[in-house]
């Protein structure tokens, strides 16, 4: 890094704390202009307290902000983007029935002397914010007719109308597929080349490792450190995040063994218009089948047709040779196949009830005197996987939605682990959740399948689809364009089949 | 600090159950001032009559407020299940003989039957919400007009007198001291708790009404658990206009006019949330309560119909306002 950087952002000895947490402890932080600086740590380190008051949405306890060099206090999120400082958010804040360009001027909308609003004006200025990121989207579009990645761009696009010189990019990785994301990084590489300071907040090591120049740690709330990248290696970073050493292929070394191909669920010719057609797949027992995919390619769809979720035009489903008619959900889990969605919040759990309730719900049937409900065996069923999933809770009443990622991801694991299933789909397992969580449940998924269950896993995480995968299927635009052996699959050949070419 | 947390979790349960509470309290004392006697048996008894008939709707109101809908034909279904019990006590009706008595078959079946019509009538809510497609709102506003509408078709408008002894005794029997009406709210609520707290169906309503799609993905039909509320909410919504008619003595299609809302109002006060998925019958008891209270103060101070709506309505707001102090997602206040 060049040492004469200037510090556009710096904060010092930052302090928050909320009723018995110290969510950040003597923090300090700095963003240079023309640098990427990476903010790392797992859930509930304090990385999303640090940018909320930077960004102006929380003050803090103690410290001090000091931007150009100079004190401020930031009174609200508007002011501190007034003050130059955008945060975009992981979930989007948007209005969906706005246009592009009225949600990119939202509140500043160019006006006439007479105090109207000037359309044309506004139009032409949000092209022009467009084109500079060269994104192809028109600002007469409805934002909520686009796609997650287009939003986000969008939300790139308000940053840079606000003149922001600190960008603060909150895990815009966890909502976009490799292609969209490596689009994103060209974008934030040209922003650093323009001087403004970036702030990169995500899970992945290898974003960090490429795209950051500086990262900062933290750890329950408190520093870790501040390296730049090129004088660490994963192994240092992974240690600095976790605070110990953990071996990356722990997971690996479960052999699933695959003694007999005796197939559990096989889907022939579904298809659903407009969506993904002709899809072909056997699992096998004891075997776990990964699907990789781009956002959009039909993986998440598919999955969602296979329990009966979503209805599709045609196919069938056989489940052990027999032929299943799954006509919803409950459907499928009768005939023991679950399926653990891709949103977890929206999809997959109860925020706004208990732990021990969201573990329970699928089998309260066996958790009954008679016909009602015995809470002491609800308390007793739901105890023995906190215990054996490690969920991190203080209680079996806490609400789930107080729980980090990773031990909601645990929660949604437990609902099927007590029932006696055949099949399970994991759409996108580990997304968002940290890193020691993620090999957590990476380890309990091989052990399902080495249990004899068959294993259905979508992920976009390429290392984690070669490293759990005895197969391979790679869809693109609705079709499985490549089915691979473990052994052939290679990143490179992934990539390519997922981009829609047949590999050379 | 896992203690801290505890005790902050305590003081806030004791907190918003105070809230709640105090409010009721307040009431008691303001109408024992204003209205010496107000605490005696006797009114106790009396008030505890007057709560049941709209207790009935609003425990249908609860089931149905918990799967995140609304029924505003609560009130229309209680006129209509009048109008047609007293429509089967007097079948002679349509031969010219009004004011005598001439059951279309026993007194039960009758019951059993005007039960079955206002379940029916819930049940045709639920499948135009979820076959339909249409929102709750709509969907009962549709139901309050035509069940309003059929109660005055079937009775010409008129006010049909004189019900059987069996049919007062629902709503007038005394059982010792205490009204009979009153036993059977109370038994509903206890029998719709349990159902609600200790069985599956009770589980997976509350996880319906929080969020169908997980419910869905965690193998819960919510289209069942819908229709199956307003069926429920049409069951008490009948259960009160048999109780009803037998207190008037008639079969009226111009009663209860309004008080859809004022069962909305009481379940919301006592807490149960318009998002769905939290709140419970128990809670919904105060909410009754203070509404029945707040109306029986006005009437004991002489107050006129048309200006007691006024202060009702401003009461209302205050409780609202007063109950949503303590909860986010509680009340009627913006989450």
């Amino acid at each position: 890094m060049n040492q004469q950087a200037t510090t556009l952002l710096e904060v010092r000895n930052i302090t928050k704390s909320y009723p018995g947490v110290l969510a950040l402890d003597n923090v300090d932080f700095q963003v240079n202009a023309g640098e990427v600086h990476c903010l790392a740590g797992e859930n509930g380190a304090g990385k999303s307290t640090l940018i909320e008051i930077i960004g102006g949405s929380y003050s803090k306890d103690s410290g001090k902000i000091l931007l150009h060099g100079k004190e401020v206090e930031f009174m609200s999120p508007r002011h501190a983007q007034e003050l130059g400082i955008a945060v975009l958010h992981q979930e989007i804040p948007i209005l969906p029935h706005l246009s592009v360009a009225e949600n990119i001027f939202l509140s500043r909308q160019p006006v006439s002397k007479t105090r109207f609003i000037r359309y044309s004006e506004m139009y032409r200025q949000a092209r022009r914010l467009l084109d500079t990121i060269q994104a192809d989207i028109d600002p007469h579009t409805l934002l909520g007719d686009l796609p997650i990645s287009k939003q986000q761009l969008v939300s790139v696009a308000k940053a840079l109308s606000l003149e922001a010189r600190v960008i603060i990019f909150d895990e815009p990785s966890a909502v976009l597929s490799s292609a969209e994301l490596k689009r994103l990084f060209d974008i934030i590489k040209s922003l650093k080349k323009e001087g403004r300071g970036i702030v990169y907040i995500s899970h992945r090591l290898e974003e960090i490792f490429e795209i950051g120049d500086r990262v900062t740690v933290l750890r329950n709330g408190k520093l870790v450190g501040t390296e730049a990248i090129e004088k660490i290696d994963r192994g240092t970073l992974i240690k600095m995040l976790v605070g110990r050493q953990i071996d990356e292929s722990a997971g690996a070394s479960i052999k699933v063994a695959q003694t007999k191909q005796v197939p559990a669920l096989e889907v022939r010719g579904l298809r659903r218009e407009g969506v993904f057609e002709d899809i072909n797949l056997t699992v096998y027992r004891g075997e776990i089948l990964g699907i990789y995919g781009l956002v959009g390619s039909g993986r998440t769809e598919l999955a969602r047709a296979i329990i009966g979720a979503d209805r599709p035009d045609t196919g069938e489903i056989i489940l052990e040779g027999e032929k299943m008619r799954i006509s919803s959900p409950r459907d499928a889990i009768r005939n023991g196949i679950c399926l653990s969605p891709e949103d977890r919040k929206s999809q997959g759990l109860f925020l706004e009830k208990s732990v021990q309730e969201n573990i329970c719900l699928p089998s309260l049937k066996s958790l009954r005197n008679m016909l009602f409900l015995s809470y002491s065996k609800i308390a007793k069923y739901a105890s023995a996987f906190v215990t054996r999933l490690r969920i991190a809770t203080p209680h079996l009443d806490q609400y789930v939605k107080y729980l980090s990622g990773g031990n909601q991801q645990k929660v949604v694991l437990a609902k099927w682990l007590g029932m006696d299933l055949k099949v399970f789909i994991f759409d996108e397992p580990t997304r968002g959740i940290d890193v020691g969580a993620k090999e957590e449940i990476r380890i309990l998924i091989k052990k399902l399948a080495q249990e004899g269950k068959a294993i259905v896993m979508i992920s976009s995480e390429i290392p984690e689809i070669l490293n759990l995968s005895n197969r391979i299927a790679v869809m693109h635009e609705g079709r499985i364009e490549g089915l691979l052996q473990r052994e052939e699959a290679t990143r490179e050949k992934l990539m390519a089949y997922s981009m829609g070419a047949k590999a050379q | 600090m896992k203690r801290e947390i505890w005790q902050r979790l305590g003081q806030r349960i004791v907190f918003l159950n105070l809230s709640r509470y105090l409010a009721l309290i307040i009431l008691f004392v303001i109408a024992s001032l204003l209205a010496p006697g107000f605490l005696s048996l006797q009114n106790v008894m009396n008030l505890l009559r007057s709560f049941s008939f709209l207790g009935f709707i609003s425990i249908g109101m609860t089931f149905v407020i918990l799967s995140a809908g609304i029924d505003l034909s609560v009130a229309s279904i209680l006129a209509f299940s009048g109008v047609v019990l007293g429509l089967f006590q007097h079948w002679g009706i349509y031969m010219g003989h009004v004011d005598k008595l001439s059951l279309i078959f026993p007194t039960p079946y009758i019951f059993f039957s005007v039960l079955a019509i206002g379940t029916l009538l819930g049940f045709v809510n639920g499948l135009v919400i979820t076959k339909l497609n249409i929102v709750d709102f709509a969907a009962t506003l549709g139901m309050m007009v035509f069940a309003r509408g059929l109660a005055f078709a079937i009775s010409g408008g008129r006010t049909i007198f004189n019900l059987d002894d069996l049919a007062l005794f629902m709503g007038r029997g005394m059982v010792g001291a205490i009204p009979f009406v009153a036993i059977l709210w109370v038994s509903a609520i206890v029998v719709c708790t349990v159902i609600l707290r200790y069985t599956i169906f009770g589980k997976n309503l509350y996880a319906c009404g929080e969020n169908p799609e997980a419910a869905r993905l965690s193998g819960i039909n919510p289209i069942f658990y819908k229709i199956a509320v307003y069926s429920i909410s049409g069951f008490f919504a009948a259960l009160a206009g048999i109780c009803m008619a037998g207190r008037l003595n008639l079969g009226e299609p111009r009663v209860a006019q309004g008080w859809e809302l004022d069962a909305i109002a009481a379940v919301v006060i006592g807490g149960t949330s318009f998002a769905g998925g939290k709140g419970g019958i128990v809670q919904t008891i105060l909410g009754v309560v203070i509404i029945g209270v707040i109306r029986n103060i006005l009437s004991v101070l002489g107050i006129l119909p048309d200006p007691q709506e006024m202060i009702m309505g401003l009461v209302l707001l205050l409780a609202v306002i007063f109950g949503s102090l303590g909860t986010r997602k509680g009340s009627l206040a913006h989450v």
